[in-house]
């Protein structure tokens, strides 16, 4: 007679197993690894156990120092000497009676801590350094400001350079004093305008001291966004639009209309078509029908319209999903508090503000946890529109490791902003969520 | 508020029939308004279908202009250049086993979670949420390899791996739900003699179809568009998303024959939403408001 306990054990057990054996295989040990990645300088195409050894490698440094002679015999069943006897070659296929199978996984991890054990790996614990190089040297990763120098060395001097460009772009960069002096000789400010003029009497010499001065000294200072930046400002933008025109259309779509149902299914359509299809549309539009209509060439190769057309194609694909969250939390809104305030003479706007709107935040909760981390997540459309470009643009963060892990062969470094925003996609709702909970409202 | 007894006059239509006319203007003025939204929502998919059946001259002569004639000459070249019909079997063997996957063992694993009220499954169930908030790019790579190691990169063998990555948000759906099916119902089956796995399948599973509706019609819409983890997983043009990205890139220019092929590969998930639209409505608020 089993035991009412362990049978209960048993079932748990029964019913677990089988989520969990392909959830841990599909998603926990392989974002475990990644994270064991991220702190390895692995560039992704070198493999975890090397293909050939040197002859000599191979007998000096791994099969003498290895003391178990059982792991000796296993790696030499691996390893085969090569027709000219100079390398060792790894067997990626094994002979079994019933014929041949690739290296099974299981084989590959014992070679490989073999040949940890007396020091030959391909990947390179380096600790933090991943993280540190996020942030000190990827030129494209974090925001910050350029000098963009507008004068070019082998020009020849500008006759005229006007006064708001000339202090603040050049006078005030100068330290050294008798530089500015030079430079404050040469241009002098003209009576009657609003700009400063070359004098003529100057030598050769003087004249390229002065070409080197502007040159050094003339730049504006411009701020770039980078990846980081233009994901903060693609996540803020399509989060507000996106749940305006949605609560927008939930709102009017709850009113009693007669195509209320039809036009939700419109609204609602976008959501049904894959990112790719999606994309192509969109390219199609940007590139034939948009110049039609609005007389604007060039939409996703702009770096100032790029971005806003991006967010014009994600706000309407993912509108029609928050309308719908917004459209059930409206229906849950109890009629007779709605025409309680009616009949007490409020307003259209009144209602909104006070008793639609309260009621209405566990939906806001919802619709802004979810586009926040659908935006931080945004890849596709992206990938599919502008490539990130142009220039990094429109990179944001997990296309910049996309490219990082298969453009630039840094895997590890990838995976390592990866796990950098997982965190930030967790720190974010997790503050987002804590703070619209606080601000719900019980019926 | 000074006119609250006035406004209850106001609104009962006998009284007033002014304010009932009035009404109705302003909401025939908020339909029309709807509907050039609506219209402005449609245009890019509108404007696919109408050039799809048009030659390259045509539609970069003036995008906007209707067909001359109705052609389905693009079409009988997309279906044969993208092997349409290889393609879309595949693709629907992928999802519809996925999604059968995903809701049996998902409703097996929420069922026990939510009935065997414990620290060890509170502690799984946290474990389930956890992969609602990473990035799929963590974990990327190393479930390439894994998929390398098992052998699982083909088209039966992407199916466990969709199984493993859909059912956490199905556990977590399926878990708030049965926590609303009565207990005793179960204590009365193991009363006469039933087993939890025949009081399962019989009797519970059935109460559940309403978030089984829900699960299968998110799961159908995300396997079938998904992207992604078919382009590292899967040999290329194996399924419809892949067919389509590589005919785009092969004819970028050709925007005639991508047209007919994107309509053909859009058809069938877009009839599913025509013939389902209540449904996929209703299942998308009640799996937000749950989720």
């Amino acid at each position: 007679m089993v035991s009412p306990k362990r049978n209960k054990i048993f079932y748990f057990i029964l019913f677990m197993l089988p989520a969990l054996i392909l959830y841990g295989m599909f998603f926990i040990i392989p974002f475990f690894q990644g994270i064991r990645y991220s702190f390895t300088d692995w560039n992704g195409v070198v493999p975890e156990i090397p293909f050939n050894i040197d002859k000599t490698d191979f007998d000096n440094q791994i099969i003498k120092k290895l003391d178990n002679p059982k792991e000796q015999v296993y790696l030499k069943k691996y390893y085969r000497l090569s027709d000219a006897a100079e390398t060792y070659n790894l067997t990626n296929w094994v002979q079994e009676k019933g014929g041949s199978r690739q290296l099974s996984a299981a084989e590959r991890s014992k070679i490989k801590r073999i040949l940890g054990s007396v020091g030959i790996a391909s990947i390179k614990f380096i600790g933090m350094k991943n993280y540190q190089q996020m942030f000190q040297n990827d030129q494209r990763f974090v925001p910050r400001l350029e000098k963009r120098y507008l004068f070019n060395e082998f020009a020849d001097l500008p006759q005229t350079i006007m006064a708001g460009d000339f202090h603040k772009n050049i006078v005030n960069h100068i330290r050294n004093s008798k530089d500015k002096s030079l430079i404050l000789t040469a241009y002098q400010k003209q009576a009657g305008t609003s700009s400063f003029h070359l004098t003529p009497k100057m030598n050769e010499a003087q004249s390229e001291k002065l070409k080197t001065l502007l040159s050094q000294y003339w730049y504006t200072t411009i701020f770039i966004p980078g990846v980081i930046g233009f994901t903060l400002f693609f996540t803020l933008f399509n989060v507000i639009f996106s749940n305006l025109l949605a609560l927008f259309l939930a709102l009017v779509l709850d009113t009693q209309m007669k195509t209320k149902n039809i036009l939700r299914s419109i609204f609602f359509f976008p959501n049904v078509l894959s990112l790719i299809i999606v994309a192509f549309i969109w390219s199609f539009v940007f590139r034939l029908v948009m110049p039609l209509i609005t007389g604007i060439t060039v939409w996703l190769g702009s770096p100032e319209l790029a971005p806003y057309a991006l967010l014009m194609v994600t706000v309407w694909q993912g509108c029609g999903w928050l309308m719908i969250i917004y459209l059930a939390g409206l229906q849950t809104i109890p009629t007779d508090i709605v025409e309680g305030s009616q009949i007490d003479g409020a307003n259209w706007w009144q209602r909104l503000r006070h008793i639609t709107m309260p009621l209405l935040i566990p939906s806001f909760t919802i619709c802004t946890f979810f586009s926040l981390s659908n935006s931080l997540k945004t890849f596709d459309v992206i990938m599919a529109l502008t490539q990130g470009g142009p220039g990094y643009v429109t990179t944001p963060i997990v296309l910049d490791i996309y490219y990082n892990a298969f453009r630039d062969n840094q895997f590890g470094y990838a995976t390592a902003k990866a796990v950098f925003l997982c965190m930030v996609i967790m720190v974010v709702t997790g503050i987002q969520l804590y703070f619209m909970k606080k601000r719900e409202v019980e019926l | 508020m000074k006119a609250s007894i006035l406004s209850i006059f106001k609104r009962t239509p006998k009284e007033n029939p002014g304010a009932i006319r009035k009404r109705s203007y302003s909401s025939i003025a908020l339909e029309i308004l709807m509907g050039i939204l609506a219209i402005i929502f449609l245009s890019p998919t509108i404007l696919i279908f109408i050039n799809s059946f048009k030659s390259d001259a045509q539609i970069t002569l003036n995008p906007l202009a209707l067909p001359d004639s109705i052609n389905f000459a693009n079409y009988i070249n997309a279906w044969h250049e993208t092997n349409f019909p290889v393609v879309f079997t595949n693709t629907l063997i992928i999802t519809s086993l996925s999604m059968v996957g995903i809701i049996i063992v998902s409703a097996m694993a929420a069922y026990i979670l939510a009935r065997t009220p414990s620290r060890i499954s509170w502690i799984f169930y946290l474990i389930f949420t956890f992969s609602l908030v990473v990035p799929f790019q963590t974990f990327m790579i190393p479930l390439v390899k894994t998929a390398k190691d098992f052998n699982l990169q083909n088209v039966l063998g992407i199916i466990p791996i969709y199984i493993g990555l859909g059912c956490p948000m199905a556990v977590f759906m399926y878990h708030g739900f049965i926590k609303s099916v009565p207990i005793e119902i179960d204590e009365s089956a193991a009363i006469d003699g039933s087993s939890q796995l025949r009081t399962f399948f019989h009797l519970v599973f059935p109460l559940l179809t309403p978030v089984t509706a829900t699960i299968a019609i998110l799961d159908a819409l995300w396997i079938w568009n998904d992207f992604l983890l078919p382009l590292i997983i899967l040999p290329k043009q194996a399924t419809l998303q892949l067919a389509q990205f590589g005919f785009f890139s092969l004819y970028r220019r050709q925007y005639s024959l991508a047209m007919a092929s994107l309509v053909l590969s859009a058809a069938p998930i877009v009839i599913f939403y025509l013939a389902l639209q209540k449904y996929i409505v209703k299942g998308v608020a009640a799996g937000a408001v749950k989720g």
